[in-house]
């Protein structure tokens, strides 16, 4: 058994288990940096066997679960995440993905499935900053976004969906995804100027704008701050802030992607 | 600002029962002339989109009926007043029709 100790900006990680495990799952987290606050310590012990694992804060047992032969990775990032999503206090979370083009950042906003990492992807290939990828901060008094620079997670059907992935280097490999860390990385807050809502499958596209107020509805539909009770007015208060000065769009795509001129026209103010 | 005023600081609604100070269950926002509303006890979320959310502050809670028996009241806001009264931020009771408590965010 390995202990490793990771801090992730002003996070404290400690991860003990096989090698086989800690070390992929040390690579993947290995480039987050939570800026700002700091979570409590989490320590994550996986079995020797590498079956299962336990999510532990303050000697509390979080979380236990049984861990697959394939796709263990995914389950233990995601499961990371998740801990850090119910320790953070004052920033807001909400699961999507972020790039910085020029001044803009763009947070696009869907459930599994709709295309957030291809996007990203394709806004990464003209020339954007990586922001986030299934995680994204929000910092409500500054009304700015935290990078949390995870590897893109490049399941088959989004190396399929963008083609050539943006430089960068793969930091872990399982299964069939690959951990993609790009080069080009935002090196510190960034303000929301557009946010991107993917929804449906449409083909050819429908990129429309929406109300800031839908906007904030469509947030809330996903997992987010909204979705822990007690911080609901805090993400009611801090989220409109965000968008108070963004431009909103929706889109209705088979593949996002492809959509980034008609995306970029619509969410222009 | 008190928790029961709008957000332009102008009036106020809602209320206390016997002089005690009651925790609203409801805050809101405004962005851009609509509002949007969260029940923080059941964490439900309401939208009200401008002609809804002008409709409900213009609205006078004792008056005894609501905009949207009138004619002139566009079926939208009828309805979206109608799902204020489902929501529970416009209320029946023994002294008539009033609005819930709303804190403003």
């Amino acid at each position: 058994m390995i202990v490793r100790d990771l801090m992730l900006g002003a996070w404290h990680v400690r991860l003990e288990g096989p090698a086989s495990r800690t070390g992929p799952l040390g690579a993947v987290l290995a480039p987050m940096a939570v800026q700002g606050d700091a979570p409590a310590p989490f320590e994550m012990v996986v079995s020797a066997d590498g079956r299962g694992a336990s999510g532990i804060v303050a000697d509390r047992v979080l979380w236990s679960l049984p861990l697959p032969q394939a796709g263990w990775l995914g389950i233990l990032v995601g499961q990371t995440v998740a801990t850090l999503t119910g320790l953070l206090t004052r920033l807001l979370f909400v699961h999507g993905a972020a790039v910085a083009f020029g001044d803009c950042g763009y947070v696009f906003i869907g459930g599994s499935g709709t295309g957030k990492t291809s996007l990203a992807v394709s806004f990464l290939g003209r020339g954007a900053r990586y922001v986030a990828d299934d995680l994204v901060l929000v910092d409500p008094d500054a009304e700015t976004i935290t990078p949390v620079t995870l590897p893109l997670s490049v399941k088959p059907w989004t190396a399929r969906a963008v083609g050539a992935l943006p430089s960068g280097r793969e930091v872990a490999c399982e299964g069939e995804t690959r951990f993609w860390l790009p080069v080009r990385t935002a090196v510190g807050p960034v303000r929301p100027s557009r946010f991107v809502f993917l929804e449906g499958r449409a083909d050819p596209p429908r990129v429309r704008p929406c109300s800031r107020a839908q906007g904030l509805l469509a947030i809330a539909r996903q997992v987010s701050s909204f979705s822990y009770r007690h911080r609901g007015p805090d993400a009611l208060r801090g989220f409109a802030r965000s968008l108070r000065e963004a431009s909103c769009v929706t889109v209705d795509a088979r593949s996002p992607g492809a959509a980034v001129d008609d995306i970029m026209r619509a969410a222009a103010p | 600002m008190s928790g029961s005023e709008w957000p332009d600081g102008s009036g106020t609604e809602g209320g206390v029962d016997g002089g005690a100070p009651r925790v609203a269950p409801w805050v809101a926002v405004v962005l851009d002339g609509e509002i949007v509303l969260l029940n923080t006890q059941a964490a439900v979320l309401v939208h009200l989109d401008r002609d809804a959310a002008r409709a409900w502050r213009v609205w006078e809670p004792h008056a005894g009926s609501f905009p949207w028996r009138g004619r002139r009241c566009p079926g939208r806001v009828r309805d979206a007043l109608q799902r204020l009264v489902e929501a529970g931020v416009i209320l029946h009771g023994p002294q008539g029709w009033t609005r819930a408590p709303v804190r403003w965010l």
